[in-house]
């Protein structure tokens, strides 16, 4: 089960791995656009007013495509065997506890709220904060950290098995790419929106 | 089947060969005999080594018959070879 949730790709093969990625992807971009949510970079969410299904399908695949080419060339440098369909697997499935994320702004829950709360933001209004929406916006905090966590652990285990990593050289490879992959998507997915 | 020890459990260094024997008619030869480099790999890799040969070198077979992935397999490999470089250096 640990494996399962933390490092699926030491276990499973891509057969298996590759549909069921494919299949979260779809479901993904799906519930990102019915709940209005728009990925503006590798570990950026945003709720905004109107969403577009072109728009969710383009914004994931340049921010899969971003991640997938800068790992792997990542990996590459660690390690010449590294396969492009075991990175293409590592993304798709490190995604998934991204998308549930997205479920918090189901009736448009989390963009209210904030706007609630920013409105409270002035020192006048400042003691008279909404308690329960306070409340939702904690939790949904803590959640973001936890999945992006998860979301990390995940994408690192499988580039980590993917590259027959070891010791801490691969490590910071693994986070340059990241950062390089979420700066090169968020200019991609700003100029070509 | 009894495992072959190939550290000293006291000090960890690699054990050699010091008599061999021949159970039909007793004969003893003494002298000191390195261990082939396969031996010198634990339990596991061995199996894994024998593995490897009974699935013709297929790593895919051997990733489906261990139920793992197929680059967790091909790592384990390349670690065994990085460790009998190491040996045989």
């Amino acid at each position: 089960m640990k494996n399962l949730l933390l490092n699926p790709i030491e276990k499973y093969s891509e057969q298996k791995l590759l549909p069921t990625g494919i299949l979260a992807l779809l479901i993904g971009v799906s519930i990102t656009y019915m709940l209005k949510c728009k990925f503006i970079g590798v570990l950026k969410v945003t709720f905004i007013d109107n969403a577009s299904i072109e728009q969710s399908i383009f914004d994931s695949i340049i921010i899969a495509g971003c991640l997938t080419l800068l790992l792997l060339l990542a990996g590459k440098y660690i390690y010449s065997k590294t396969r492009l369909i075991d990175i293409i697997v590592t993304v798709l499935i490190g995604y998934i506890p991204f998308y549930l994320l997205t479920l918090f702004n189901i009736k448009d829950t989390i963009k209210i709220t904030t706007e609630k709360l920013i409105k409270h933001a002035t020192p006048e209004l400042a003691n008279q904060l909404p308690m329960d929406d306070l409340i939702i916006i904690i939790i949904f905090g803590f959640t973001s950290i936890f999945i992006i966590i998860w979301f990390i652990i995940l994408l690192y285990n499988g580039f980590k098995t993917a590259t027959n990593a070891k010791g801490n050289k691969p490590k910071i490879i693994f986070g340059i790419a990241m950062v390089l992959a979420d700066i090169i998507s968020r200019i991609l997915i700003a100029s070509l929106s | 089947m009894k495992k072959l020890p190939i550290n000293c459990p006291s000090c960890e260094s690699p054990l050699v060969v010091s008599q061999l024997s021949c159970c039909e008619c007793d004969t003893v030869i003494s002298g000191s005999y390195s261990l082939p480099v396969l031996l010198q790999l634990s339990k596991e890799e061995q199996d894994f080594v024998f593995e490897f040969i009974l699935t013709s070198g297929s790593l895919k077979k051997m990733a489906t018959k261990m139920e793992k992935s197929y680059p967790t397999v091909r790592n384990k490999l390349d670690d065994i070879l990085e460790k009998i470089n190491n040996l045989k250096n």
